[in-house]
């Protein structure tokens, strides 16, 4: 079964505006390094991997549970995930998602493709978590990449440039793509003559969208990371974003759309990769702009640190809000990276040292996305 | 403990694989000699230094131009010249080597896994850039060591492909590629992308020489490899008298080192510096390298006192016999002394070669107080005198050899 | 209590979008300011506040409560500076939008020379870089066979006749830098970064290129070895606005639609700058502004051969607004013909639009691709690595990363 949500098709509203989600996620591969069938004749240097299988559940319960758009609910969410898996649903109980392989993406694509097109003022949502490659056009694996028993090694293989183009043909006037995988060249592609991919949809010039944004884990040619057995650190950053972080305020209302969400995840992944330490980049490619969900709370992610290493290293950093603290004491890793609410903040730095004068603590505004401070010696 | 490495001929940083095979020297000095005891002082650090004297060997002016060339490259010509003995080794390897074409890397770990390792190693150093260094010299350590402990794997039989052999090597020796904990949604080992095109100018090389060498003479006889190997073999020897007469004449003498003297006796220096104290001053020296060191302990610093010396596919005795080095007596040997003396400040000398190896001679008939050992390198003639330090094996020997000195 | 927020940039100011925000952190206005211009906005409190996007990337926020007029300076921006843009420790003072001059010693400094860690300190770099610039009083640098970057790579810049810019040397090696003094009515140069292993690095350069630079590093951080490519061009505001677009952020790339209008006009006047143009037309295909291009469009893909973004531009106008099949075709078709667009913009809409044709513009399609080699699409100006021999870039088993963008004007200052 791929409709993880509502509980059948006939209660998928089509003649309203809504948001239909396919979420793909792999994490098993049968015919790569370390994978339990018969090896692929060339498996690219790839292996199996544990954090899609995180990454998807958790996209999966933010649509369900978390994304709120009074323009455009939610209205329908279709999975695919190898292994595969069972996802709570909000009614209670869990719902078995189907294993991610080639035939299965190409019926769900096809569902979810007609569902997006019931409405112009639908959002179509795709998601794919799993090995992806480059070679000029971004190929996304399905769980039965590579079956030797194949003659085309890429038969089950997604061409995704083909596909966002194809999508014009779908009536839905805003879609949002997110390409969480590798955009690598590995050597063993630059070998083959036929690397090829389905791109599962074709359009033509008179087809026309108003609004398509595609996202990318990383740039062209790296990789994309994850930590093992969690969600993926592309994941999370959709995730702090949607959730707040890409908010904007527009009368009343935080809103998370596709200009605000192409800025805040720069930013944030930027943030994560000086958390950790890892050379984590993505790559939004928005064009038209479109309302995605409207967060109950702006959120921030605040990175603060002295002005200088040496600083740091003699620096006490106190943030409060009310009743919320966060520091970093003396010897402790400095910046300090949170994820905090919007708002007025204020930072104290000390010194116990007495390296450097006293400074007094200082207001400071917090504005989605990113805050980056202090001027602190 | 200090420790110094000097290398031997045709040696040049900045040429791809320099950088890779010191690294994978180091690595397996660090893992094979550590706590090995020497005259009662234990290696507990094994830092090794490796000065360079590279820049200061020969040169050619028309770049070798005078090596002929002709018909013998007709045999092979879409095989790179130094690719000739590999390709030649494999012939000899394999029963049927026009068979192997389709998929050589795997019909010859079939055959013999450490053989195929050797051969992916040597591509793979030979094009290792300064930046691939490190992860291609651990991948060949780790590589080897599996190799020695499953020379026969079960997967070997599973697989049909060379592509799949190198995905399945790889990931039976790979180390964390990333940071712990993360994990990546690509590659998992950098190494890959090298190794593959390693592995697919392999199969390239093999199916052009089948296609020639094998339709010309029907077999790899040796004398025909050996006519094959020609170009690559007289460039061998063409660079190792080229170093070796700019070193006998620029070396100066005890009041003005020439340059390389100079180079070498700093770093042995510095070594000794930086100690730790207690621990015992090794010099391992690789081809001419060996001969340098040895006219360094011998004259240039005989008040150096190296507690083990270890020659490496070295010309020591060759040039004791033709009485080119600065302390060589003339009159030795004769009635009354049989064998050259050994310098006093040489507390221990082991001396390694390969038969194979047509730059490596033994040293105990020539020299007293010499611990000959041979050690075959099982690879083929061009190759053996860069071999030694590229296999793990030898390593475990030398040590073997360590543990066993007085 | 709410009124009108008058807002100056001061003289020093280079062009940005500035957002006005209400102390409930609403969005009031989005505007673009550059010096010495002021705009005026209704706020409903006093104690509104600005977060001005500067090209560079930083956002800084500005508070005077209870002030009604606000100026904005280059020194009230520093001094609000966050921790990040002062790490670096350069001591070069604040100055204007034109770049301090400096010798060819001063860029041999150590400051100039050092190896940088990460892609961050790589873009600090850049902005502080950014404020100075090397003459050579009395001597023209030499055409040479390509300026070293380190021992990694040699790099030269070209005309379409292959004449070789001159450029000269600095950062004791590491560094390449041109002062081209462009003309937009030229057709694109050429930047080659050439490694001895035969990976060349392609990048077409506007026509209107006033300077560029381009440095060498091994980032430990990522591994990797770094090419980066900073370049000006005639037209600041087309440079800003590559750099919003380069990271997303369309917001602050809208607030400069207006501009556009100039850039048209720009294309009309004697100046010809179709190079400013290009970039304003893609910047309203984004943001789907398809009345505000007219058609003028039309005349950029018709006036300048030597501009395949042109065609691109007009194809996709025409895709937009439903116009006819033919037409889109035959300049889809003529753009590849022109060769690779100068923008990546347009190469990523032309493949786009070369798909949309289906099975008939399958040759074309698949020439592109070939012609188009390895792509590096997060950079703003089409960059393709080319190889030579047997070389392949998928045999690094370490990343090489290319990192360009447009120079920052407001990196006259030292961030």
């Amino acid at each position: 079964m791929s409709l993880i949500w509502p509980d059948s098709e006939a209660n998928v509203v089509t003649n309203q505006a809504r948001l239909h989600a396919f979420v793909i996620g792999v994490a098993d591969y049968p015919h790569l390094n370390g994978g339990s069938g018969p090896m692929a004749n060339d498996p690219l240097g790839l292996t199996q991997v544990t954090t899609p299988q995180h990454t998807a559940p958790a996209m999966a319960e933010w649509l369900m549970n978390g994304h709120s758009n009074p323009a455009c609910q939610l209205g329908s969410l279709e999975m695919l995930v190898s292994p595969a898996v069972q996802i709570p649903v909000p009614a209670g109980g869990k719902a078995p998602a189907d294993p991610a392989k080639m035939a299965e993406i190409k019926r769900s694509f096809a569902k979810w493709e007609k569902r997006c097109s019931s409405h112009a003022d639908n959002i179509a949502f795709f998601y794919f978590c799993g090995h992806g490659l480059n070679k000029t056009d971004q190929f996304l694996l399905p769980e039965d990449f590579g079956d030797p028993a194949l003659p085309n090694e890429w038969a089950n293989c997604i061409n995704f440039d083909w596909m966002r183009v194809g999508m014009r043909k779908c009536k839905a006037q805003t879609q949002i793509f997110f390409v969480d995988a590798c955009r690598e060249t590995p050597f063993g592609m630059l070998t083959q003559v036929n690397v090829g991919g389905d791109g599962l949809i074709s359009a033509s010039i008179t087809d026309t969208v108003a609004c398509s944004a595609a996202y990318y884990a990383t740039t062209q040619g790296r990789q994309a990371y994850g930590p093992d057995n969690d969600v993926t650190y592309f994941g999370q950053a959709v995730l702090c974003c949607l959730k707040g972080v890409g908010g904007l305020k527009k009368g009343p209302k935080w809103v998370v759309d596709t200009y605000s969400l192409g800025n805040a995840l720069g930013q944030v992944m930027a943030q994560l990769a000086r958390r950790h330490a890892l050379p984590l980049t993505c790559n939004p490619d928005v064009g038209g702009m479109a309302r995605i969900h409207e967060p109950a709370a702006a959120r921030v992610v605040a990175a603060v640190e002295c002005s200088s290493p040496a600083a740091n290293n003699v620096a006490e950093i106190i943030l409060s809000r009310g009743a919320t603290l966060i520091q970093s004491l003396l010897g402790q890793n400095k910046p300090i990276i949170e994820e905090v609410e919007a708002g007025d903040w204020t930072i104290d730095v000390r010194f116990p040292g007495g390296q450097y004068p006293v400074f007094p603590p200082q207001q400071y505004t917090f504005v989605p996305p990113v805050f980056e401070g202090v001027p602190v010696p | 403990m200090p420790l110094v490495f000097v290398h031997g001929v045709n040696t040049r940083k900045g040429e791809p694989g320099y950088e890779a095979q010191r690294l994978l020297t180091e690595k397996f000095l660090q893992k094979h000699l550590k706590d090995a005891s020497i005259n009662g002082k234990a290696m507990a650090t094994v830092k090794p230094r490796f000065p360079y004297w590279g820049d200061l060997g020969t040169e050619f002016a028309w770049n070798m131009a005078s090596l002929p060339a002709g018909q013998i490259n007709a045999l092979g010509a879409g095989v790179e010249d130094d690719l000739r003995p590999l390709i030649g080794f494999i012939g000899d390897v394999l029963a049927d080597p026009k068979g192997a074409q389709a998929q050589p890397l795997l019909t010859l770990a079939r055959k013999s896994l450490l053989h195929a390792v050797r051969a992916v190693s040597d591509l793979l150093l030979r094009q290792a850039k300064p930046a691939d260094a490190e992860s291609v010299a651990s991948f060949i350590a780790a590589a080897q060591a599996y190799a020695e402990a499953n020379p026969q794997p079960a997967w070997l039989a599973a697989i049909t492909t060379d592509q799949q052999f190198i995905n399945k090597l790889v990931s039976e020796t790979a180390t964390a590629s990333v940071a712990p904990g993360t994990q990546a949604l690509g590659l998992f080992d950098p190494v890959i992308n090298p190794l593959s095109a390693a592995a697919a100018k392999l199969k390239g090389a093999v199916t052009s020489a089948a296609s020639t060498v094998l339709n010309k003479t029907g077999d790899f006889a040796s004398t025909k490899l050996l006519a094959w190997g020609r170009r690559p073999l007289n460039a061998v020897l063409g660079r190792f008298f080229g170093d070796v007469f700019v070193y006998l004449d620029a070396r100066g003498d005890k009041n003005a080192p020439g340059a390389i003297p100079s180079v070498i006796l700093g770093e042995i220096a510095q070594a000794m510096q930086d100690g730790p104290a207690g621990e015992p001053l090794v010099i391992i020296g690789h081809s001419l390298g060996g001969v340098i060191s040895f006219d360094l302990l011998s004259y240039f610093r005989p008040d150096i006192t190296v507690d083990l010396f270890i020659s490496v596919g070295s010309q020591v005795s060759h040039f004791e016999e033709i009485k080119r080095f600065k302390n060589s007596n003339a009159s030795i040997p004769s009635a009354q002394q049989k064998l050259a003396t050994t310098p006093a400040n040489i507390r221990h000398w082991i001396n390694v070669f390969d038969e194979v190896d047509i730059f490596a001679y033994a040293c105990d008939k020539v020299f007293d107080r010499v611990r000959d050992f041979r050690y075959d390198t099982e690879t083929y003639t061009i190759k053996a005198h860069g071999a030694y330090f590229e296999q793990g094996r030898f390593y475990q020997r030398l040590r073997a050899r360590i543990d066993q000195l007085p | 209590m709410s009124g009108d927020l008058n807002i100056t940039f001061a003289a020093d100011m280079p062009a940005a979008s500035v957002e006005v925000l209400s102390p409930d952190l609403e969005v009031v206005a989005r505007i673009m300011l550059s010096g010495g211009r002021s705009r005026t906005v209704r706020v409903p409190s006093e104690a509104s506040f600005l977060r001005v996007s500067l090209p560079s990337g930083q956002s800084v926020i500005l508070k005077d409560p209870g002030k009604l007029s606000r100026v904005v300076s280059m020194q009230s921006i520093f001094e609000q500076t966050s921790a990040s843009s002062l790490r670096s420790g350069l001591t070069a003072k604040p100055a204007g939008l034109i770049p301090t001059q400096v010798s060819l010693e001063d860029l041999e400094q150590e400051e100039y020379a050092r190896e940088l860690p990460n892609l961050e300190a790589v873009n600090q770099y850049h902005l502080r870089r950014s404020g100075v610039r090397p003459v050579t009083p009395g001597q023209q640098p030499r055409v040479q066979q390509g300026l070293r970057l380190s021992s990694f790579a040699t790099a030269r810049i070209r005309s379409r006749e292959l004449q070789e810019i001159p450029g000269v040397s600095t950062g004791r090696g590491r560094e390449a830098h041109w002062e081209v003094e462009g003309d937009p009515r030229r057709p694109p140069l050429l930047l080659e970064i050439e490694r001895p292993q035969g990976w060349v690095l392609q990048v077409r350069l506007p026509g209107d290129v006033q300077r560029c630079w381009v440095r060498a590093d091994v980032l430990s951080r990522e591994s990797a070895l770094t090419f980066s490519v900073r370049l000006t061009t005639g037209e600041p505001m087309a440079d800003t606005i590559m750099n919003y677009l380069q990271r997303g952020d369309l917001y602050s790339a809208g607030s400069m639609a207006d501009w556009v209008e100039e850039a048209e006009a720009m294309l009309m006047d004697k100046r010809q700058d179709a190079y400013a143009a290009a970039v304003g037309a893609y910047l309203l295909l984004r943001l789907r502004q398809f009345p505000r291009l007219h058609d003028w469009a039309k005349n950029l893909a018709n006036w300048f051969s030597f501009l395949p973004d042109g065609c691109v531009i007009w194809a996709w106008q025409m895709i937009h607004q439903k116009g006819p099949a033919s037409e889109i075709r035959k300049y889809l078709l003529q753009a590849a013909a022109r060769g690779l667009p100068v923008y990546t913009e347009g190469l990523r809409l032309l493949m786009d639009g070369l798909r949309l044709l289906g099975p008939e513009a399958r040759v074309t399609y698949e020439g592109l691709v070939k012609d188009a080699r390895e792509i590096t699409w997060d950079s703003p100006l089409t960059a393709s690595v080319l190889t030579k021999g047997d070389y392949s870039p998928s045999r690094e088993s370490r990343p090489v990363v290319c990192n360009i963008a447009f120079a920052s004007p407001s990196g006259s200052q030292p961030w």
